[in-house]
């Protein structure tokens, strides 16, 4: 009858600290997931975010994060996160071929879509004689105008905040350290781009719109890789822009080849690195490479 | 054993009156009852087992005044002492031959069935070789087959009185030779008294008395 | 008792066929208004479960009850489309989130309902085989879907052609299983679940062929100038989205434009809710909001005054029943007579007799209770069925 007693009392031991062991397990709350189609945006994250979130960017470096091809296991990661956080203006191509829940995207450009610059190159189609014509888009890097980053950043920080209502101090303290430093870009790019007034400045790649707007910079893109020898029909077209724009500045998004490096020194134009930063940089964050980017320009 | 006295009965609304005044049959005794049609045999049968009661008048059975007895006390009276076989068998389809066999069993509460009277249905069946036929209905059997389970039905109890109303009717030559044999078997060894209603003349040599309706003027 | 209950069920069972037939006559007119009652009854409870679990919907202008059939049952009633500007008007009031949801096509005979990922976390839908749609083209089925069509994760459906606009007609498209849904006992079980998108592309907005600003096929080129390329009714558009022509997939015209059949809204809280429908009724969006339970509620309302007349039916019948049964019974016991004097004549008595009948006559009805019983429990299966057919 002892031993019995003692058996039933350490039963009942053993279950009541279980289900202690549950309760505690109830009361953690599973940390929320951001994920972020580019780079600034998880950066972004990270800065505002900080510990109290766990952010999520799958995109391998090296590769456009606005050309990506995402596999069906990097979209049930977007799927499963709390929030995901879209640069807008067409960003992001595969968001369009794939499914992800709606109510938990967040266009952090929304505020200034009005004010998305279309693209004017390239070529449509259309079916039939009165079909609509496929849309020609518009550019995309916005960060690009510092001011549009901040207002990304402060996107950001609200969807935070709604999300996570208790750490909202927090992410208040966080956003207007980032934006302080967002702040200092835009001074120095505003001083920067005084140099260039009145002058023309060319680009390897179409993807400065947004500081050629922000900063009332005059720049004539062209569609060069930085990993490739533009050809003979490439090089004509360029010598006939300088000569028409006379720029002497070209803007890169990497170090370009020093064929080409030589052969631009040689035609009397700088070749600048100008990283737009849309993936994850090598070394540095988004706030180094943007000053990098800034000094290369003072720089000349 | 049986005793009829200054019998009359008369069946509602019709005109068929019947009267015996005495009507002795001793015990073991094979009587045969012959007449024309509508004379009163079944009926006489019928006062016999106290399924009717007469108007004037007793019947006596093993010192039994029947027809004073309550219905309940009658009917146990008659399923245990009185067999009956039918000229037209009178089997329930839907039973199979043991269970027609066992009916009066199931019927009646006086009579409890056994694990005995089971074996006993079983060695009676045998002794009038259809024991083969003991799970099968009515429907699968011969007339003379038929008539062998009802005379089982009839037997079972070992009643002290078997009544026959015209068990030779439906059968051919050699099966009207075999029931009967099977009833006087049964009568010699168990000095049981039987008193069949029958047209069949040529059965009549078998029995010990023959009761003659039209002769007797019994029954009008 | 017992030799009663034996000779009266040997009785019934050597009249198997009539047994039955008595069994089964009466059985069904004792389940009938019972089971009538059970189906109305859970589909009422269904239904307004269904409705209850869904707070708002938004459509166009029109009648409510299509509306509110074609967003919780997606039966593909005739509702006027509206735009995905509406959604996005939605999303900005910041009151909760907007679903939207296209049903207008159909495959193998079920509803194809476009909508997105929220839909499935709203309904709390689980996935039993495979995973949720991750590119256009793909679906998920419902539990009934699979079991219909006997089809699974990895086999695939193809849209039924319709003449969508009456002179381009809809491509019919060959969509990938990638998931079965887990039952639940709802119209989802019978639904299979796409991306708008994927929707979108069935109705021709979106579609994918070769690059026409690289073809060499000059024969599908009506019209080429420097910025833009008008390819004609040749061109051959993909009837099946695979990895390798996943990137040609592209849409025309304004994502904004875009039709939907109607929006389920999730507000944040009731308040939300409240202020939202105060935004229709002041005409800041124009569009219909209703509240589903309330159109539900008049809609069962008309059920409850059919099942009225039903069962006045039934009672009827009933009666007819019983005394054609009664008939039989009589006729019966006319048949049995010679039966029942025999029994008489060997020794039984009167209420013996009586007591054997009795039983017969207990076992049946006995039985047709038990069939009516189970007639009665297997009624549940039918329940979404008896829905779909007899009140949606």
């Amino acid at each position: 009858m002892k031993k019995l007693i003692v058996i039933l009392l350490s039963t009942l031991i053993y279950f009541a600290c279980s289900e202690k062991k549950e309760g505690q397990t109830i009361n953690e709350t599973k940390i929320k997931r951001i994920a972020s189609v580019n780079y600034p945006l998880h950066f972004f994250v990270t800065k505002i975010g900080g510990s109290k979130v766990d952010a999520i960017y799958p995109i391998p470096t090296g590769v456009d994060p606005a050309y990506w091809e995402p596999s069906v296991e990097d979209i049930i990661l977007y799927q499963e996160a709390d929030l995901i956080l879209l640069n807008g203006a067409g960003y992001a191509k595969w968001v369009d071929k794939v499914s992800l829940p709606q109510s938990k995207m967040i266009n952090t450009s929304q505020r200034f879509k009005d004010k998305y610059i279309g693209l004017e190159e390239g070529q449509t189609h259309s079916h039939g004689p009165d079909g609509e014509h496929e849309h020609k888009g518009f550019a995309f890097t916005t960060w690009l105008d510092f001011n549009n980053a901040i207002i990304q950043a402060e996107e950001v920080y609200k969807a935070l905040a709604n999300l996570l209502p208790d750490s909202e101090e927090t992410f208040s303290s966080n956003l207007q350290s980032l934006k302080n430093d967002i702040a200092d870009l835009h001074k120095k790019m505003s001083a920067a781009a005084k140099k260039f007034e009145g002058t023309t400045l060319v680009a390897s790649h179409p993807v400065y719109q947004y500081l050629s707007n922000g900063y009332d910079l005059k720049i004539i893109s062209f569609h060069w890789e930085t990993d490739r020898l533009p050809d003979d029909m490439m090089w004509e077209g360029f010598e006939k822009t300088l000569a028409s724009s006379k720029a002497t500045i070209m803007l890169w998004e990497d170090t370009p080849l020093s064929e080409v490096n030589d052969k631009l020194i040689n035609l009397g134009v700088k070749a600048i690195v100008f990283n737009p930063c849309a993936n994850t940089p090598a070394n540095g964050d988004f706030l180094s490479i943007m000053k990098t980017n800034i000094v290369n320009l003072v720089d000349l | 054993m049986i005793e009829l006295s200054d019998i009359k009965f008369s069946y509602p609304n019709s005109e068929f009156h019947l009267s015996i005044d005495s009507l002795l049959i001793g015990t073991g005794e094979k009587t045969a009852v012959i007449g024309p049609s509508g004379f009163g045999k079944t009926t006489m049968l019928n006062l016999i087992a106290g399924i009717l009661i007469p108007e004037h008048g007793s019947v006596i059975i093993k010192e039994k005044e029947i027809n004073h007895l309550q219905d309940s006390e009658r009917r146990n009276f008659r399923i245990k002492e009185i067999g009956f076989v039918f000229q037209d068998f009178k089997l329930l389809e839907y039973l199979n031959v043991l269970d027609n066999i066992l009916l009066p069993f199931r019927i009646n509460k006086s009579l409890s069935l056994t694990k005995e009277i089971l074996e006993n249905a079983q060695e009676l069946a045998a002794s009038i070789n259809i024991e083969d036929k003991l799970y099968k209905h009515p429907s699968k059997l011969s007339h003379g087959e038929r008539q062998r389970v009802a005379i089982c039905r009839a037997l079972l109890n070992k009643p002290s009185l078997i009544l026959a109303d015209e068990p030779t009717g439906n059968l051919d030559p050699a099966n009207k030779a075999h029931i009967m044999d099977i009833l006087f078997d049964y009568v010699d060894n168990y000095s049981s008294t039987l008193i069949t209603v029958t047209h069949d003349y040529a059965l009549l040599s078998g029995f010990d008395e023959v009761l003659d309706f039209e002769k007797l003027n019994i029954g009008i | 008792m017992k030799q009663s209950l034996y000779i009266a069920f040997k009785y019934l069972l050597f009249h198997k066929i009539r047994t039955l037939i008595l069994v089964a006559s009466i059985g069904i007119i004792i389940f009938l208004p019972n089971g009538l009652q059970k189906l109305i009854e859970e589909s009422e409870s269904q239904m307004m479960a269904r409705a209850d679990s869904t707070p708002l919907v938004i459509g166009t202008k029109g009648s409510s009850t299509d509306l509110v059939i074609n967003s919780l049952y997606f039966r593909q009633e005739k509702i006027e489309n509206m735009t995905m500007k509406t959604n996005g008007e939605l999303k900005e009031t910041g009151l909760g989130y907007p679903i939207p949801l296209l049903s207008t096509f159909k495959a193998r005979g079920f509803s194809i309902a476009g909508t997105n990922l929220d839909y499935f976390n709203f309904r709390k839908l689980i996935i039993s085989k495979g995973r949720k749609f991750s590119f256009v083209g793909e679906c998920i089925i419902g539990s009934r879907v699979a079991e219909k069509l006997d089809i699974t994760v990895s086999d695939s459906l193809i849209s039924s052609p319709e003449n969508y606009f009456d002179f381009a007609g809809v491509y019919p498209l060959k969509m990938e299983v990638v998931g079965v849904l887990q039952e639940t006992n709802t119209p989802d079980d019978y639904t299979i679940f796409t991306d708008l998108k994927t929707n979108w592309i069935i109705m021709g907005l979106g579609h994918g062929h070769q690059d026409l600003s690289k073809t060499l096929d000059q024969s599908v080129i009506l019209n080429r100038d420097s910025s833009n390329v008008t390819a004609n009714a040749k061109l051959f558009m993909y009837n099946e989205i695979t990895k390798q022509n996943l990137e040609s997939f592209h849409f025309h015209g304004s994502p904004e434009n875009y039709p939907i059949t109607s929006i389920i809204f999730v507000p944040k809280d009731i308040k939300s809710g409240t202020i939202l429908r105060g935004k229709f009724e002041a005409r800041e969006i124009l569009n219909q909001i209703v509240v589903p339970s309330k159109v539900v509620e008049t809609l069962l309302q008309s059920i409850f005054r059919i099942k009225q007349i039903f069962n006045t039916v039934f009672v009827l019948v009933g009666f007819a029943t019983l005394l054609i049964l009664g008939l039989i019974v009589t006729l019966s016991l006319r048949l049995r007579k010679d039966e029942i004097r025999t029994m008489f004549t060997i020794g039984s008595s009167k209420a013996k007799i009586f007591e054997i009948l009795g039983l017969e006559l207990m076992i049946l009805v006995l039985s047709s209770f038990l069939f009516a019983l189970a007639l009665y429990f297997v009624t549940g299966y039918f329940v979404n069925d008896f829905i779909n057919y007899f009140i949606i």
